[in-house]
């Protein structure tokens, strides 16, 4: 018997191979860093008053119970919840009866229409929001001009308490609708043709065949858009920065803070008021709900097993 | 005669040997500066072709990075964090509200104290080195004069016989307001109602303002709280435009359409925004504001960016050399005004022909400089803290919006903010 002169087929074979291992090294190495420690460091700091240089000091859970009580930071975590509630159900809700009619095989320019709608995507989030504070502009916008001439008083949707979540809802949804519709699009190309046939041959109407078939079939789908959508809006970031900023002013939360994300209360007591342990233990404690939902939407939709 | 041209040579082969020595001894540096905009590169690049000549020993170059000014303490402190004193740049530009950043994360003093050399040159030539003060280190200076003045459209109000140089009071200024709103319809200036921008204006005129030379919160101030009176009073009175988008496209409309023939601004607003417009062209002039009491200022300051030099910077010595030439030079100081029309920080400045003498084309071809001449020993002292920032954002959630929603008055908002800040401060 010829003996290998490899060295690996050498190693005993009751140990275990560590071929595989060293295949995965470069991955771990590279979630260690950029992922793993990244995460650690940050939960670190939340117990220091680490402001992004000098050693930090230890102090307990000061930073928590300070966020806690900040009036501040409960009204971005509440805004940042209105834009879950409201940009996510006209997300999903709009997302699948435009990709619906899409689907329709006797719809003539679908090519055009994807087209249209998927081109904000791919647009820059800072450009749309520049055209956009021009749409919203309150005495001379495109939008109080069109409600003008429709017979409503124009709306100071940049300056007003009331207006200001929805500008900003506006702005991320008409940014989003293109890929939402995309997914929908996607998981409705995906279906057997023959079950819907079988519903209509059995007399199935078109809401019924929505209702009991199409959606139920679609439950990974919607399952992957919520997340995704839920993900997408509870990091809005942009939008309102761009929105309500001023030239030498730096981002703001709009009229009274009515629209401040709390990606955008983090930035600004990281950057701003460079409190950066502070900015970490937002951070933290918006990842543990984010967590929570997440969980629950997968739960909701079956991702676990049996669903409702 | 071979002796005497032996002597011719040896003679010229000395002089092109200590030529080449002095060349040879010519030191090289060449100087990382962060800019805040592409425009200050093409004037630093000629400052240094006439530094160079001043110093022949020197042969320096630039690096000119663009870093926006609210951005560079993030970058730099992320430079600083790494430890590697070659990548620091050896100067920055940041803005105002930027220094306080440095403050926070306890590193102003990474940059060289300016004080020394202020206070050799005369501290009453420079009226905003407050503003990049700490502990009584000097960090920077304005690079250009910020003051305050009132802009408006001579046109409109020549023909409605109004004429802002003769305003005394701001009484004056609300009962002219009446006078051109009922001729034309027209307001008197843009008022921000979304955020502090113009209203620091006011508090700081009036001799308040958010802290006080020894780090005191002042928003509850007498005069701090009357500055926002005036300013309610002057949109409660229709003199005043209000608009939540101050810089944008509404506001630059309304100037066009006449709709506003004013503004209250600092002086870099006419290169900024006016200019922009150039339908308005001719027809703007400027003149300092009203007092709020006979004898009180007729100027205020918004705005301003300084360079700074951190000490450890591979090339700090002749960093320093050159903020030296570019600040604490008449001469240097007239010719950045010249590029960027902006009015120098710097008194001295104010002597050189090009200063004194121009005429701005934009604003009718008017002597600008002896408006803002006239401001220079007027300008109110606006001191930063640690904690302006969070100062600015209470100003602008809990003050300016409560106050012109008519939710709380100003005194009552006003305490309300005091007391706020103050318990973030003394957490």
């Amino acid at each position: 018997m010829i003996k290998s002169r490899n060295w690996i087929d050498r190693i005993p074979k009751s140990l275990p191979k560590i071929e595989p291992y060293l295949f995965l090294l470069p991955f771990f190495i590279t979630f260690f860093i950029f992922y793993l420690w990244p995460v650690l460091f940050n939960v670190i700091i939340t117990f220091t008053d680490w402001r992004g240089f000098h050693a930090g000091n230890y102090i307990g859970l000061k930073n928590y119970s300070e966020l806690l009580s900040s009036s501040t930071f409960r009204k971005a975590f509440f805004n940042t919840f209105w834009y879950f509630v409201v940009a996510g159900s006209i997300l999903l809700s709009s997302g699948f009866i435009v990709s619906y009619f899409l689907n329709i095989p006797s719809v003539r320019g679908k090519k055009i229409f994807r087209t249209i709608y998927f081109l904000p995507v791919a647009a820059s989030p800072v450009i749309i929001g520049i055209v956009f504070v021009v749409i919203y502009e309150f005495r001379y916008g495109v939008l109080n001009y069109i409600l003008g001439i429709l017979g409503f008083s124009p709306v100071n949707w940049l300056g007003d308490v009331k207006f200001s979540k929805p500008a900003v809802t506006g702005l991320f949804v008409w940014r989003m609708f293109g890929l939402i519709m995309m997914y929908y699009l996607v998981g409705l190309q995906g279906l057997d043709v023959s079950v819907l046939e079988a519903a209509e041959v059995d007399g199935a109407n078109t809401w019924q065949t929505i209702f009991y078939i199409v959606l139920p079939l679609l439950r990974p789908v919607i399952l992957f858009i919520s997340v995704v959508v839920s993900i997408q809006v509870f990091q809005i970031f942009q939008e309102p920065i761009v929105l309500f900023s001023s030239l030498f002013l730096g981002g703001s939360g709009g009229p009274q803070d009515s629209a401040l994300s709390i990606m955008q209360y983090v930035y600004r007591i990281g950057f701003s008021y460079q409190e950066m342990a502070k900015a970490a233990t937002a951070t933290l404690l918006f990842m543990c709900v984010i967590g929570g939902i997440a969980f629950l939407q997968m739960k909701y939709l079956g991702f676990f097993g049996r669903g409702r | 005669m071979s002796k005497f041209k032996n002597g011719i040579v040896l003679g010229m082969i000395m002089v092109m040997s200590v030529t080449v020595i002095g060349f040879t001894q010519q030191k090289k540096v060449t100087l990382t500066v962060w800019s805040q905009d592409s425009s200050e590169a093409p004037y630093i690049v000629k400052e240094v072709k006439i530094f160079n000549q001043q110093h022949p020993n020197l042969k320096l170059t630039i690096k000119d990075l663009v870093i926006p000014g609210g951005d560079q303490p993030t970058k730099f402190l992320s430079v600083l964090a790494t430890g590697d004193l070659k990548l620091l740049p050896d100067m920055i530009c940041p803005q105002h509200f930027a220094f306080a950043r440095f403050v926070r994360a306890g590193i102003e003093d990474e940059f060289i104290n300016l004080r020394p050399y202020l206070e050799k040159d005369g501290l009453s030539n420079f009226p905003s080195y407050e503003m990049w003060m700490y502990n009584d280190a000097v960090y920077g200076v304005n690079v250009s004069l910020c003051a305050v003045v009132y802009y408006y459209n001579k046109e409109v109000m020549d023909r409605v016989g109004i004429n802002p140089q003769n305003f005394m009071l701001w009484d004056d200024f609300i009962e002219a307001g009446k006078k051109l709103k009922n001729a034309t319809g027209a307001y008197m200036t843009p008022l921000d109602i979304a955020s502090w921008n113009q209203y620091l204006i006011f508090a700081l005129q009036n001799d308040g303002g958010i802290f006080d030379k020894a780090g005191n919160v002042i928003l509850d101030k007498l005069e701090t709280i009357e500055a926002l009176e005036l300013y309610k009073r002057l949109l409660d009175e229709g003199v005043a435009w209000p608009t939540s988008q101050f810089y944008g496209v509404g506001t630059k409309q309304a100037y066009r359409e006449e709709k506003v023939a004013g503004c209250i601004m600092a002086g870099w607003y006419s290169g900024a925004i006016l200019s922009s417009i150039p339908e308005i062209k001719g027809k703007w002039r400027i003149t300092l504001l009203p007092r709020f009491k006979p004898g009180g200022r007729r100027t205020s300051k918004r705005g301003g960016s300084a360079y700074h030099i951190p000490k450890n910077s591979p090339n700090a010595e002749v960093a320093l050399e050159f903020w030296k030439h570019l600040q604490l030079n008449p001469k240097a100081q007239a010719r950045r005004f010249a590029f960027f029309g902006k009015f120098p920080g710097y008194k001295p400045a104010f002597k050189e022909p090009i200063v004194k003498q121009y005429k701005d084309e934009f604003l009718g071809y008017q002597k600008t400089a002896e408006v803002y001449l006239d401001a220079f020993g007027e300008l109110p002292r606006f001191y930063h803290h640690p904690y302006i920032a969070e100062a600015f954002d209470i100003l602008n959630a809990d003050v300016i919006s409560q106050v012109v929603t008519n939710k709380l008055t100003p005194e009552e908002a006003l305490r309300l903010a005091a007391d706020k800040l103050r318990k973030i401060i003394g957490r």
